[in-house]
């Protein structure tokens, strides 16, 4: 098992290796200016030109690259070019917001996904139908505009929840569960509905299958049938979905979180992106692939588990 | 069942905690001694040397306190420097500074403070160095006296020491290069690093002996950046601000929802047509071409459907309150698509040509197929160019188009439209066209005053339309919208008013 994992991870560093290693010479070659961006307009052009030596934009691409990630090992992820800030502050700052956003919602998901999911496999007929019809629903609808509803809805008109803003956990538990309701409701109603109709299909698929039918004349109760032999084979697929909601979820933060004016990782992006600012645009991408790189590991890693011929793969 | 009883429990739990947690009801920290601002931004640094303009300015405000100031007409008058005064040829200012004025650190303010602030501004990148640019050198005189040495006369001077450039910050915090972090200005209120989050809100506490207290009644102000809108006007619709800069869109629902609502005139929307001397266009060389181009768009139909009526039809690029306005000339170029086509065919385009025009994606895109229409009725076929962010390259895209659609402020006084927008080295005049009338009348209106000043802005701004330099559609209407418990001064040709226009509703 250690093994396996072992290889999964170097297979998961070296994905996120070429990922930043391209998207790094991406950025440099679009002719962004990031001294530019942090001076503005009226900046002249030698005022630019100096911007561009204090930033290091004046040397050899490859040189630069090599100064960034030599950082990068040592911890260090560079200064913003716009707002004279450490990035690794600015990311684990803003770190909070998006991680309560996307691992809630991805919790609700998982949680309202499998009992949905299980509840149109075991009831065929008009409450499947029925389920079928708003799991389609909700996952076309946009989350953005979800979000919109959600916060004219439940914020402007009824008043019960805020319509903006962050209350950090360690400040009021309460006041933390009550801001961050309504992001997670508009980041999660599409996956709970892509979550719930993966299962759904996984389950009447396994349910349907010899081994189901031989443990049904041995006399195993249904429920026994369904939690231990039938969802363990049908978990796969699931789970497969569930790290892809994670994934969404990390980069749709970005929408929900301007909507409701929370300062998290996805607004950090959009206003770097704004100033071309490429230390935090880099620092921010580096730590959503390894996010996106250990959420893989670990459902790799409950493949294992699950079905241990995984593990030579 | 068992499993649905327990969902059932579950979901039943779930809305009663969060009941109980909207019991308490919304965060509203408006009250009568708080102003609470929803900011189109966040702040990039407190150095009002690198400060950009626009919505910034209510940052700056809270700490830092100009040498003059604005009226709500943005006329100038005096602030930390009491009076002003040119000398004959109006390259020497000499200024007149307050006496007893601290920083929130306890250096004083003096003639020293002043010349390192302005010597500090000129070095920096944002609109202040702009605005300093003239200053060539600053003398001290005495204590409380300053004369600034100009290269030339610059009819901007006084406008830009009414803001940015003229922020005085402690010469502690200059020195110790701490600025651009940590502000330290004379100004009405201090920066409360505790009571802050960057990004988030931004807290500001009144300073105690502060010499004009009466201007600014508020004991707290904070300033809540909301880059989106949405989430900006449901801020406010909700009490957790109470001022923000809208849209016309908002204004039915705002008026709904009983929000107090007020315009100002504040930019134009339209096409520079840049390329006058025809070099990458050689259509647009001609002014005939230009005119046609005028003549083209329907600016009432635009205003009507585009604007939603929020702005007046324009012909002119200058703001309505400044000196350069001409009424008139708004009916120059009345909608005539037959006139447009002939005097094209008499420059020689009657079939037609094509055109470049880049704009600014987002803001500007629904404009410009409306544009595009016109022109394409007329026989112009516009190949349009989007431009992804200045900052991006996305100026040096626009640099080598012949025409650009944008909106840009309007300002009093006018000589930073001139500045911005019609001398060789002007930002938006990217071809560096000029002719013999413009480089005459920029010679001319800088070394005069008063009404003759303003009988040669007016000479500018009638060349510039009759020559068709650009094709503006309207001057919109600026919208403010904020909750009935304060009331506020609008502010001719500033962005955003000045935190001193502002007051607790009676």
């Amino acid at each position: 098992m250690l093994g396996f994992i072992g290889r999964r991870l170097a297979t998961g560093l070296l994905l996120a290796f070429s990922v930043v290693t391209g998207m790094f010479f991406f950025l440099m070659l679009t002719g962004s200016d990031p001294a530019r961006g942090a001076l503005g307009l009226y900046a002249t052009e030698e005022q630019v030109a100096v911007k561009r030596e204090q930033l290091g934009l004046d040397r050899p691409l490859v040189e630069q690259y090599l100064s960034w990630l030599g950082g990068v090992v040592r911890g260090d992820l560079g200064v913003s070019s716009a707002q004279n800030t450490d990035v690794s502050d600015l990311i684990v700052t803003r770190l909070p917001v998006t991680v309560s956003l996307a691992l809630g919602a991805v919790l609700v998901a998982a949680v309202l996904g499998v009992v949905l999911g299980l509840l149109a496999a075991t009831r065929p007929g008009t409450f499947d139908r029925v389920l079928q019809v708003f799991m389609v629903f909700g996952f076309s609808l946009p989350n953005f505009w979800v979000a919109i509803i959600l916060a004219l809805v439940f914020a402007v008109q009824l008043g019960w929840f805020p319509a903006t803003g962050y209350v950090h956990l360690n400040d009021s538990p309460g006041g933390w569960i009550w801001s961050i309701t309504l992001p997670i409701v508009a980041l999660s109603i599409g996956s709970i509905a892509a979550i719930a109709q993966q299962l759904r299909n996984s389950v009447i698929t396994v349910n349907s299958q010899d081994y189901v039918r031989t443990l049904r004349s041995r006399g195993l109760s249904q429920r026994e049938i369904l939690l231990t032999h039938v969802l363990r084979n049908a978990a796969p697929p699931a789970l497969t979905m569930l790290s892809l909601q994670f994934i969404a979820a990390m980069s749709g933060a970005a929408i929900i979180e301007r909507v409701f004016g929370l300062q998290g990782i996805g607004a950090v992006a959009i206003n770097a992106s704004g100033n071309s600012d490429i230390p935090v645009i880099m620092g921010v991408l580096l730590f959503t692939v390894l996010v996106v790189v250990l959420v893989n590991l670990a459902v790799d890693i409950l493949y294992a588990a699950l079905n241990p011929k995984v593990r030579n793969a | 069942m068992q499993l649905t009883r327990t969902l059932t429990a579950a979901f039943a739990v779930v809305a009663l905690a969060l009941a109980g947690c909207s019991g308490g009801g919304q965060a509203n920290e408006a009250g009568s001694s708080q102003l609470v601002l929803g900011n189109n931004g966040d702040l990039l640094t407190w150095d009002p040397a690198e400060m950009k303009e626009g919505a910034v300015i209510h940052y700056a405000e809270a700490v830092y306190d100009p040498l003059l100031r604005k009226t709500s007409e943005s006329k100038i008058e005096g602030n930390l420097a009491t009076s002003y005064e040119y000398n004959a040829d109006l390259t020497e200012l000499t200024l007149k500074l307050r006496d007893g004025v601290t920083f929130s650190d306890g250096a004083a303010f003096d003639a020293d403070v002043v010349k390192v602030n302005l010597e500090a501004r000129k070095k920096g990148a944002g609109s202040a160095s702009e605005g300093a640019r003239a200053i060539e050198r600053v003398e001290v005189v005495d204590k409380a006296t300053v004369r600034l040495h100009l290269s030339e006369p610059s009819p901007g001077l006084l406008a830009a020491l009414a803001t940015y450039t003229g922020y005085m910050a402690s010469p502690k915090a200059l020195s110790a290069g701490t600025i651009a972090s940590n502000p330290v200005g004379s100004g009405p209120y201090t920066y409360d690093a505790g009571a802050s989050e960057k990004g988030v809100k931004y807290t500001f506490k009144a300073r105690d002996g502060y010499w004009n207290r009466e201007a600014f009644p508020f004991e707290n102000v904070v300033i809540r950046p909301y880059e989106e809108f949405t989430a900006r006007y449901n801020a406010l619709a909700t009490g957790q601000i109470q001022f923000m800069y809208g849209t016309p869109d908002m204004v039915p629902k705002a008026k709904t929802d009983g929000l107090t609502v007020k315009t100002v005139p504040g930019e134009w929307q339209g096409i520079i047509l840049q390329d006058r001397a025809g070099k990458a266009s050689a259509a647009l060389g001609d002014v005939r071409v230009r005119q046609a181009i005028n003549h083209a768009l329907d600016r009432k139909a635009i205003l009507e459907t585009h604007y939603g009526g929020f702005g007046q039809v324009s012909t002119q690029t200058f703001n309505p309150s400044s000196e350069a306005w001409v009424p008139e000339l708004n009916a120059r170029y009345p909608y005539d698509p037959a006139k447009a086509r002939e005097l094209l065919a008499s420059a020689g385009y009657g079939s037609g040509f094509k055109i470049k025009v880049s704009y600014s994606e987002g803001f500007m895109s629904p404009l410009v197929p409306i544009v595009t229409q016109y022109l394409g009725d007329v026989g112009i076929t516009v190949e349009q160019v989007p431009v992804n962010g200045f900052a991006n390259g996305g100026l040096e895209t626009l640099k080598g188009q012949p025409a650009f659609m944008l909106s840009f402020s309007t300002n009093i006084p006018a000589w930073t439209d001139v500045l911005n927008k019609l001398t060789p080295t002007s930002l938006w005049n990217n071809f560096k066209y000029t002719d013999e009338t413009v480089t005459r009348l920029l010679k001319e209106i800088p070394a005069a005053q008063g009404d003759k000043q303003a009988a040669l802005y007016k000479e500018l701004n009638t060349h510039l339309v009759e020559q068709a330099w650009f094709a503006p559609i309207v001057t919109q209407e600026n919208v403010y919208l904020f909750k009935s418990d304060i009331d506020v001064t609008m502010q001719q040709a500033q962005l955003m008013p000045s935190l001193r226009f502002f007051a607790p509703a009676k």
